[in-house]
């Protein structure tokens, strides 16, 4: 039974405690100690997701030009988002993964096993969505769905925290219908919601977002592919390539040797 | 966006000295099959430089790794000893491989160019030599022809590598495989250049025009090539020809590393007629920016410049 | 209004968003857009200090558009009441009530009384001049002891309470506030409608508010004024209405109930002052402060039942219970004024337990120079805090100079003990120890406990059996130095201190047993020591005992504790916790059924009164006589809540109705009026009086205001919290994973004061005022926006302050800036509204010096000698650290002088 999540960003308050959660059930260290330097960007002083980050709270701020009271009012948006590994039904890191590190989970989460990992980093390039990043200690690592949990029935950490329950874990399709729900009724409300992480989206996304914004205003990338989708192309137009180097080469040298029978007696001569 | 898979010197040396390899092993072998007696020691040469290169790449993308150590888990399935690890789809497994089978034959070119060129005279080893010639003639060639399969795929792969990520530069440069795979042999022909112009007997003063005359081909095909990858990216093709990368490639790649070389014949002046070998090391220094500006520009500024 | 409840409250908030799930509006009025606002449907932004303006609206626009809720204003609030004739409106008096007497900034607040029952003339006299403290609301000032208050039910008469009320507020118009608050009228507008339409028979509204009202000078009058508002519209009593208090601190709704403040005892009795005659005998006390209507005509009995908890045996009736032995305040002991007087060399001695002045006190140089001043410092924190580390401060110079001694003891947290949280809504909820505290870590209830312990040693109580486990008896024999200590004097049986009962049960850790101490508040018959059920149980013959009788009820029987019930559900949750008072969650809910006792409407039915039965039923316990009929008719004589008619919800008060008028319980005036802040950026568009004219002021060095208009200080700024941290941010700038949300100090500025400036975002820039100047980076955000205040543009900046210098993330602090200056109600500061400055780069040293009468720092000295200080310091901490036990630091001072670290 794939599990997941469905992260609703318009219940979201920003208050970061699903980013601690994570922190402190998988005990991982604060970047720096903790102690950063102002950003300036919004709220957000954490940056990214990273191999120390696997969860991250994004801020965006929509305020139009009119700064008149009322225009300041109207569509006036702050947009808050947590980040987190997609668990994506095709993942692209699993997919390119050399080692068989990156395993799908009786869950149907993308899970990391760190005593296979090398740290060739395939992964790293191959997720089209910035979660996985390589830590101090060479390896591979994100958000594991807190599989550890999990295994003992419970759920992650970080839904758990989520006062306002923007982050809902549970199966993905019954977690699917809320989402469709909730998007009616806010498109009823005249906001144009929709969910982000249908099969359209990577064969599906097992943690989706209900979003009321363009996937890039969100960071997000509009239709991510699989990391091999050229792959194929690529060797094929190689083998051309290929062909051509064999061919110049081949022609390089009989050619000259055609010239030169050619040009035999003209070179005796020269040697003499 | 995916993060950088901070790919530094490391993997540019291993693309670089890897197409090397591969360009010098093909060539080694064309020059036999295709080439004439004269051609021999270009073969002796390539079979020669081109296993320690291959070592040389069996080094760097071993000391790439977070855990060197588990750089045998690309081929073996740590959990299923001894079950192969194998991702037809996926580069980097083919390439790991692509890597080991040519490790092997270039090693058996190599044996055998020590032996013919005297340096090996231990006498197992000869009988070992013999042995693997004393074969029907169309086997070694099959053989010899699979060998330049492999060069050609190993020279390829890393190219294709790039486009198998998610890094929209790489993912979409569909032709970056045929660019490398180009650059390889442009590279390797410019190398050989270089050796022969040393030793200028008569031989070689004859293996060099080939070489030279085909090296300018596959060059004009690379540049070709480029020119057509960048058309087909568009605008993932930014990180690459603007800012600052844009100049190192505009003006190293492109102009010192192709145009250069391929005008140098025309260019009248002394300064350059007298230094013969300076288009070949144009080239060759060409090739090598070209990975690396292909490879940091996208990972850039998340990546240190001289980070290994 | 006046929270960031998202933020501030996200747990909490989690029940706004069910509810805007279900349909609810959010409507979120802060000067600033935040957390809340983002999820809220309707954001009005305004100025601080702003919001009686706002308020008052609301009330005009409800009374010019008949928006408020007939039947239940006529019925259930004091609109028909008459008021004193003497009485004078502000509306009269350019801006101030009757009764002021400008010498003494203070209110005489006779005037104000329904008409009839003004306190005699005698009666004033006892209290005439006294620095009279703050006493609970209702007392003292009116005496209904001989009539019911006269009415007149066509509220017509131009003294009565709704026609005051009309033409009080009858300039606060749309107009008006846009000009005041800056706001546009169409917002404003927006508001009141939405609230209007959504109140009524069928629906109600609530407010939820916090610090971002109480943090100023009329901070008691912005929550009167949406009590004004909630009264009018019908939404007290009700479910769904209310006026949600978001109490803040752990348990600090817990802390005023068991009282922590200076002015009240336990359950909200008030506590004896010697500056009131009246307060001389337990007679008089009880006379002046227990009104003989309403349900405080109990008050003797709790008060009875309380002394009995606190003196046991030596409370008898011939010694008026102990009252005698009772502490009397002498003035105004709160916050601030314990400051003053530590630099007046009054104070000598502070233990700072769970607090942390140093930064989150106002005016916090002025307040640590205060803490330099003292002979002794006790600091219990888990963490050390920059107070028990304040000579660490920046701008003081030379630590070898600070005398102060001081004692740091580690605290447990809170997971470490059993306990009880009494937080938003009265809800009381218990905890119980998870793991054992780490090494000397104790917790607050041991201490206590041990401390009381050895004073009673100290005062030569004989040596109590020695309890096993880390409260044993402290190695080297300590106990017996201190039982031995000098001046033994056996105190007499009347002692104040001796007289104290302390026996609670000690658990193995010598640790008094929290459930025994809540049995204790909870109360129980002294007879045989069962629990008892109720406060309707408590007795004035001194035969039960009660810590606080609103508690009564928490620990109905012995092992019964319903704090740690745990059975919630969706709707009123009775089996969760224990809502005192009597696990009741919403206050006056008979208001929640119409006089005839019926629902209000089948939508918002609540309680009522069942025919059948003949009684209260509903889904909350009734707060009301239970088989009172709705038709009762009241026997003035007869006092008590007998004296109200069965339609009088409001049972605490003397008439049993809500008070839109409050003739009495307030020090500045009955009615909520717009002032300015004590520093604001422009006169009073409503009156000539500027700022709340009783406001307590503290003209010490170091401490000046300014007046509007000075070209130095023209930016409005407020200072607030952030999610990421936890106030003087002990509990989360030592902790990276927080720490690291939040990093360093900065202060919020709108794009146009930013460009104005020359700043740009992320970058320095240094905000000073008349007491200080402090460096932070600047968060430049569309989020700020200046305000157009009649016609000009007033820009406002805002601070989060939850930085020091101390802990893993460090800032200046931000109540450098802050003055002393408070609430005369409930003595609570302005941080919320006052005058700043902000200049682009690093240039706090430059400023300071300019500044004319800035708090004096200490005298300075070379960096090397401060250096050698502070070395000597944190060698003297390395000890008390090392120290094996806690006696040993306890006790350091006694055999050890250098074994406590002091400068
Ligand atoms: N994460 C976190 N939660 C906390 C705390 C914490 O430190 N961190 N502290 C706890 C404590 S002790 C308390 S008291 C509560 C306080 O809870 P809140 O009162 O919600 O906290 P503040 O941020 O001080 O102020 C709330 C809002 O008041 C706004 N404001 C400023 N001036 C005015 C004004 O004149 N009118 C109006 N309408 N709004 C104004 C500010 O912009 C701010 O957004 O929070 C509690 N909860
Ligand atoms: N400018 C400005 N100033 C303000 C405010 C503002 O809004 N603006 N807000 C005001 C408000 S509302 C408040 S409540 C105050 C808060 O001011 P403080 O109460 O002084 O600040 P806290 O950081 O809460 O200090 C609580 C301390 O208790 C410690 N502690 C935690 N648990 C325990 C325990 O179990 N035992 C003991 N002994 N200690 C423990 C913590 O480590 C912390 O050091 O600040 C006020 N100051
Ligand atoms: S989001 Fe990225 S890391 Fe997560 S499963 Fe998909 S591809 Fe893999
Ligand atoms: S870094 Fe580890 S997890 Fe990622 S692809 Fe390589 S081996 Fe797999
Ligand atoms: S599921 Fe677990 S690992 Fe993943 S983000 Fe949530 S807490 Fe972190
Ligand atoms: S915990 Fe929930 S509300 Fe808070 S930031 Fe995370 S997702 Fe948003
Ligand atoms: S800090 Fe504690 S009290 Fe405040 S919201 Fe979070 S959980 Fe609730
Ligand atoms: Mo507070």
């Amino acid at each position: 039974m794939a599990k997941g999540f469905y992260t609703d960003t318009t219940a979201c308050i920003g208050c970061k405690a699903c980013q601690v959660a994570c922190h402190q059930w998988n005990n991982l260290p604060a970047e720096e100690g903790g102690a950063r330097s102002l950003t300036g960007d919004s709220y957000d002083n954490t940056g990214r997701l990273s191999a120390l980050n696997w969860r991250h709270v994004k801020f965006i701020e929509q305020f139009p030009d009119d700064r008149q009271q009322d225009g300041f009012l109207k569509g006036s948006r702050w947009l808050m988002m947590s980040d987190v590994c997609k668990h994506c039904v095709q993942a692209p890191c699993l997919e390119v993964c050399p080692t068989g590190a990156i395993i799908r989970t009786e869950f149907d989460s993308v899970f990391i096993q760190q005593d296979v990992c090398n740290g060739c980093r395939a992964c790293v390039s191959a997720c089209p969505f910035g979660v996985v990043d390589t830590g101090p200690d060479g390896k591979a690592h994100k958000c594991t769905l807190c599989y550890d949990r999990l295994q003992h029935g419970q759920e992650p950490a970080c839904a758990q925290a989520c006062p306002t329950d923007s982050i809902r874990f549970g199966d993905v399709d019954e977690l699917m219908t809320y989402a469709d729900q909730r998007v009616a009724n806010l498109r009823a409300q005249g906001i144009d919601a929709y969910v982000y992480g249908k099969e359209d989206i990577l064969g599906g996304l097992n943690s989706f977002y209900v979003l009321v914004d363009k996937p890039s205003v969100y960071g997000l990338p509009e239709n991510p592919q699989m990391a091999s989708a050229n792959v194929g192309e690529g060797f094929a137009l190689s083998t051309i390539a290929a062909a051509a180097v064999a061919v110049t080469g081949i022609a390089a040298f009989r050619k000259h040797r055609m010239d030169e029978m050619a040009a035999e007696p003209a070179s005796d001569q020269a040697d003499a | 966006m995916p993060n950088a898979p901070h790919w530094g010197w490391f993997i540019i040396l291993y693309f670089f000295i890897g197409g090397l390899a591969a360009g010098l092993y093909f060539i080694g072998t064309l020059a036999l099959l295709g080439g004439d007696p004269r051609d021999r020691p270009v073969t002796r040469f390539c079979y020669l430089a081109a296993f320690p290169l291959v070592l040389a790449c069996v080094f760097l993308l071993t000391v790439d790794l977070g855990k060197p150590l588990r750089f045998w888990h690309m081929l073996i399935q740590s959990e299923r000893i001894p079950l192969p690890m194998l991702k037809y789809w996926a580069p980097m497994s083919l390439g790991s491989w692509a890597l080991a089978i040519f490790a092997i034959f270039s090693g058996a070119a190599f044996l055998g160019a020590l032996v013919d060129s005297g340096r090996l005279t231990n006498d197992r080893a000869v009988r070992l030599v013999q042995w693997g010639r004393a074969r029907p003639r169309p086997l070694g060639l099959a053989l010899s022809v699979v060998g330049m399969f492999f060069a050609l795929f190993f020279g390829g792969y890393t190219g294709v590598l790039l486009v198998g990520t998610n890094v929209p530069l790489w993912h979409n440069a569909r032709l970056l495989g045929a660019v490398f795979l180009l650059s390889a042999a442009s590279t390797a022909y410019a190398l050989l250049i270089l050796v022969l112009r040393r030793r200028d007997d008569r031989e070689s003063s004859v293996s060099l025009r080939k070489l030279e005359a085909a090296d300018r081909w596959i060059i004009m095909l690379e540049l070709l090539t480029i020119v057509v990858m960048l058309i087909t990216l568009g605008r993932f093709a930014r990180p690459l020809i603007t800012g600052g990368w844009g100049v190192l490639f505009w003006l190293g790649v492109i102009g010192i590393g192709m145009l250069f070389p391929l005008l140098l014949p025309y260019l009248r002046s002394g300064a350059f007629t007298r230094r013969p070998a300076l288009g070949a090391t144009c080239v060759l220094a060409g090739g090598l920016l070209l990975r690396f500006v292909v490879i940091m520009a996208p990972q850039w500024p998340y990546i240190a410049l001289w980070k290994l | 209004m006046g929270s960031n409840f998202a933020e501030c409250h996200p747990v909490g908030f989690r029940w706004v968003m069910k509810a805007k799930d279900r349909g609810a509006r959010i409507i979120h009025v802060d000067p600033r857009f935040t957390r809340t606002s983002a999820v809220a449907d309707l954001h009005v932004a305004i100025r601080s200090g702003s919001d009686i303006a706002f308020l008052g609206g609301l009330v005009n626009y409800i009374i010019e558009n008949e928006a408020w809720f007939k039947e239940y204003v006529v019925a259930y609030t004091n609109a028909a009441t008459i008021i004193d004739e003497d009485f004078k409106d502000t509306e009269d008096l350019a801006g101030v009530f009757s009764g002021l007497d400008s010498e003494t900034r203070k209110y005489e607040t006779g005037s104000w009384a329904y008409a009839g029952t003004r306190r005699t003339v005698e009666q004033r006299a006892l209290t005439k001049g006294a620095n009279e403290p703050q006493t609970k609301e209702g007392q003292p000032g009116i005496d209904l002891r001989l009539t019911p208050p006269r009415t007149d039910p066509t509220m017509q008469h131009p003294r009565c309470v709704f026609q005051i009320l009309k033409r009080h507020y009858s300039r606060y118009t749309p107009e008006m506030v846009s000009q005041i608050c800056g706001c546009s009228r169409e917002q404003f507008l927006a508001a009141a409608r939405a609230l209007v339409e959504n109140s009524g028979r069928e629906r109600t509204s609530a407010f939820a508010y916090a610090v971002g009202w109480t943090q100023h000078t009329v901070g008691v009058q912005y929550i009167r004024t949406a009590g004004i508002v909630q009264a009018l519209l019908g939404n007290i009593g009700r479910p769904g209405g209310g006026i949600m208090a978001l109490r803040g601190h752990a348990t600090i709704q817990g802390s005023t109930d068991i009282a922590t403040l200076y002015n009240l005892l336990p359950g909200y009795l008030p506590a004896p002052s010697g500056q009131l005659r009246e307060h001389d005998t337990l007679d008089g006390y009880l006379a002046r402060e227990m009104p003989t209507t309403g349900w405080w005509a109990n008050g003797r009995k709790y008060t009875v039942s309380f002394l009995k908890a606190w003196y046991g045996d030596a409370a008898t009736a011939d010694n008026e219970w102990g009252y005698q032995l009772l502490p009397k305040s002498v003035g105004d002991h709160s916050h601030m004024p314990m400051f003053t007087a530590m630099h007046e060399g009054v104070i000598k001695g502070f233990m700072a337990l769970g607090q942390n002045p140093a930064v989150g006190g106002q005016n916090a140089v002025y307040q640590r120079a205060g803490l330099a001043k003292l002979d002794w410092l006790v600091v219990r924190d888990i963490f050390l805090t920059e107070t028990a580390e304040f000579w660490h401060a920046p701008d003081v110079r030379s630590p070898n100079e600070i005398k102060t001694e001081v004692f740091f003891l580690p605290a447990a947290t809170v997971p470490e003990m059993d306990g009880s949280f009494t937080n938003t809504q009265r809800l009381v909820q218990w905890h119980e120890r998870g793991v054992m505290p780490q090494e000397d870590c104790r917790s607050d209830i041991w201490f206590t406990h041990q401390l009381a312990k050895r004073l009673r040693q100290l005062y030569g109580a004989p040596i109590a059996a020695a309890p096993g486990g880390a409260g044993g008896p402290p190695r080297r024999g300590n106990n017996a130095d201190s039982a031995a200590a000098p001046n033994q004097i056996i105190a007499p049986p009347t002692d104040p201190f001796l007289s104290l009962t302390w026996n609670f049960e000690e658990d193995e850790h010598g640790e008094a047993r929290a459930v025994s101490i809540l049995k204790e508040i909870n109360g129980y018959t002294v007879a045989d020591g069962v629990p008892v059920k109720s406060f309707a149980d408590l007795k004035d013959d001194g035969s039960t005992i009660s810590g606080a009788w609103i508690y009564t009820g928490v620990y109905p029987q012995e092992g019964v504790n319903r704090a740690a019930a745990r059975v919630g559900d969706d709707w009123v949750s009775q089996g969760w916790g224990f809502a005192w008072p009597a696990n009741r969650h919403i206050l006056y809910n008979r208001a929640s059924a119409d006089p005839a006792g019926r629902p209000w409407s089948e939508r918002k039915k609540y309680v009522w009164w069942d025919e059948a039965q003949k009684k209260w039923v509903g889904f909350d316990v009734p707060d009301f006589p239970v088989t009172k009929p709705p038709n009762a008719r009241g026997v003035w004589s007869k006092g008590g809540v007998d004296a109200h008619d069965g339609d009088a919800p409001f049972i605490m008060k003397p008439d049993g109705k809500a008070w839109l008028f409050a003739p009495s319980g307030l020090t500045d005036g009955p009615l909520p009026t717009h002032y300015e802040p004590w520093e604001g950026p422009v006169d009073n568009a409503l009156y000539p009086q500027r700022k709340n004219p009783v406001a307590k002021t503290f003209n010490v060095v170091g401490n000046k205001y300014i007046d509007p208009g000075n070209p130095d200080f023209p930016i409005v700024i407020s200072t607030y919290r952030l999610t990421e941290h936890h106030l003087t941010g002990v509990m989360s700038r030592w902790v990276p994973w927080l720490a690291e949300l939040q990093p360093e100090l900065f202060v919020e500025i709108s794009p146009e004061l930013a460009r104005e400036r020359g700043i740009e975002n992320a970058s320095w820039v240094t905000v000073s005022t008349p007491r200080g100047a402090i460096e932070c980076k600047a968060l430049v955000t569309r989020r700020m926006r200046p305000f157009d205040i009649h016609g000009r543009t007033v820009h406002q900046v805002g601070m989060p302050w939850h930085w020091g210098y101390r802990g893993i993330v460090t800032g200046e602090v931000v109540n450098s800036l802050s003055a002393l200056i408070a609430d005369p109600n409930v003595s609570i500061h302005e941080s919320k509204a006052f005058m700043c400055q902000v200049d682009p780069g690093r240039r706090a040293i430059a400023i300071r010096q300019r500044l004319t009468d800035a708090p004096t720092p200490l005298p300075h000295v070379g960096r090397r000698e401060r250096q050698a200080a502070e070395a000597q310091i944190d060698a003297g901490i390395e000890l008390a650290l090392r120290a094996e036990s806690v006696e040993q630091i306890l006790y350091a001072p006694l055999d050890q002088p250098d074994g406590v670290y002091h400068a």
